[in-house]
């Protein structure tokens, strides 16, 4: 064996020795590695935090009040729109529509000046309004509902679907020409109307199932609030002409008052409670499932 | 089965990472205390291998074995450490000189090992790395190869030089090994 062959061995032996490591931390080491990836993770998909506890992903509510908001957002310039369109569109026809009723159907002209809703209901509906009354009456929410329910029911939806009624009766119902435009004049305010029902549905029911799980959200009465505006906004509309609908919106603009002023972040049970009674004692939601539009 | 766990591994399963983690760690901790000296660096070094190699899983794609890539990732870690701590050492070094003079007292002559360890250590960063590779931690030139990018007869090269300077470093204790 050669120098060079020994002092390789011996730096083959040495170089074993060579900062030699203690016993592998692996339980400190592994500790600080999932550590940096649940941070690195938690960073890229919060909701997907592999290797640390995961929390549920909920999504926040306000972010659900949002996309209401939004609606009722668009709901309001709809509407606004809608106002702007009826009024013009109401100045330029109610001449002739005046002295068209007054020559083919002056019952239906008197009527109209006293109660346009009655006009709604009564015998001489034109085919819209026929099928809608029919639903109401065989319809699921009425087979379920109670008989006063049921009679709500059929009040609403024979107002709502009197809305375009009372319009083309209010300017005489008859020539085909001023008809027509009287049911394009009335169509936003119903479809106004209807979405704003349905939206406000939709937060009853939320703040029901809030109140029942024990659970309160702080920002429904903002919410509340923006449809208490449009509520009022609906009042002053064409929609507010007819009684039943118009009375719906009053209990509406009731509880919605009562819901903006909810104080806190947790309401008081006698608040709740009010607004329990009132909702049930004018059945409000009967009224107004009875006018969703599957129905 | 360490293709299994690393597809689970991929798939986001902790406890695949941990089995992987558990492989290895012993290997790639020993190699890091060899080339930083110290356990505190050792782990910094370990710890960041992992957790590149465990973010990076994706781009392994099976042309070479799981641990030569881990390794290559762990020395790609190892060395950048060190040439970091260099520098930080460097810039120190005049200061803890300048408080240390006057006061020392001549050591005594260190022995054998003190010197090789002294003389491994000022090796120039790729010759140290060779022969701590091949010399210490038993890798052939193939894994070397691997694991810097090179050719094994590049590895066989710097070997070769690395111990020649540590022999020329060594040169008052060659009766020792005559």
């Amino acid at each position: 064996m050669t120098d060079d062959d020994r002092f390789d061995e011996l730096l083959q032996e040495a170089a074993r020795d060579y900062n030699t490591a203690p016993g592998t931390p692996r339980a400190e080491m592994w500790a600080a590695i999932a550590a940096a990836r649940g941070k690195a993770q938690a960073e890229i998909a919060p909701e997907a935090h592999a290797g640390a506890p995961v929390a549920v992903r909920v999504v926040p509510l306000y972010s659900r009040h949002r996309r209401v908001l939004g609606w009722v957002a668009g709901l309001a310039a709809t509407l606004l729109v809608g106002i702007v369109i009826g009024r013009q569109m109401t100045l330029a026809s109610a001449p002739d529509a005046r002295i068209a009723t007054s020559a083919a159907s002056p019952a239906a002209a008197s009527s109209s000046a006293d109660d346009p809703g009655k006009l709604g209901t009564g015998p001489a509906f034109p085919a819209g309004g026929g099928p809608k009354l029919a639903a109401a009456e065989t319809g699921s929410a009425g087979s379920a509902a109670p008989n006063g329910d049921r009679h709500a029911a059929r009040e609403t939806r024979a107002a709502f679907a009197g809305l375009a009624v009372a319009d083309d009766a209010t300017r005489g119902g008859a020539g085909s020409a001023a008809r027509g435009a009287a049911r394009e004049a009335a169509l936003p305010y119903r479809v106004a109307a209807m979405q704003h029902l349905l939206t406000t549905e939709a937060l009853l029911v939320s703040l029901r199932s809030d109140v029942r799980a024990g659970r309160r959200d702080t920002t429904i009465a903002g919410w509340a609030g923006e449809l208490l505006g449009t509520t009022r906004m609906l009042m002053d509309s064409p929609a507010g002409r007819d009684p039943q609908l118009k009375q719906l919106l009053e209990d509406l603009e009731l509880v919605l008052a009562q819901i903006s002023r909810l104080p806190g972040a947790r309401g008081e049970a006698a608040d709740l409670g009010l607004i329990d009674d009132a909702v049930r004692h004018r059945q409000i939601m009967t009224r107004l499932r009875a006018l969703s539009p599957d129905t | 089965m360490e293709d299994v766990l690393i597809a689970r591994a991929r798939a986001g399963d902790p406890t695949a990472e941990r089995a992987l983690y558990d492989a290895h760690v012993d290997r790639i901790y020993r190699l890091a205390f060899r080339f930083a000296g110290s356990d505190e660096l050792a782990r910094d070094f370990t710890q960041d291998a992992f957790i590149r190699a465990f973010s990076r899983l994706n781009d392994f794609r099976g042309d070479s074995k799981f641990s030569t890539w881990l390794h290559t990732i762990a020395v790609s870690v190892i060395l950048n450490g060190m040439r970091k701590v260099k520098t930080l050492r460097q810039r120190e070094a005049p200061l803890d000189e300048a408080m240390t003079l006057g006061t020392s007292r001549r050591e005594a002559e260190p022995d054998l090992k003190q010197r090789l360890a002294a003389a491994i250590a000022a090796l120039p960063e790729g010759y140290r790395t060779v022969f701590l590779l091949h010399d210490a931690e038993g890798y052939t030139h193939e894994e070397i190869g691997e694991v810097l990018g090179v050719q094994p007869g590049t590895s066989k090269a710097q070997l070769s030089r690395a111990r020649a300077k540590l022999r020329d470093a060594l040169q008052a204790f060659a009766g020792e090994w005559a």
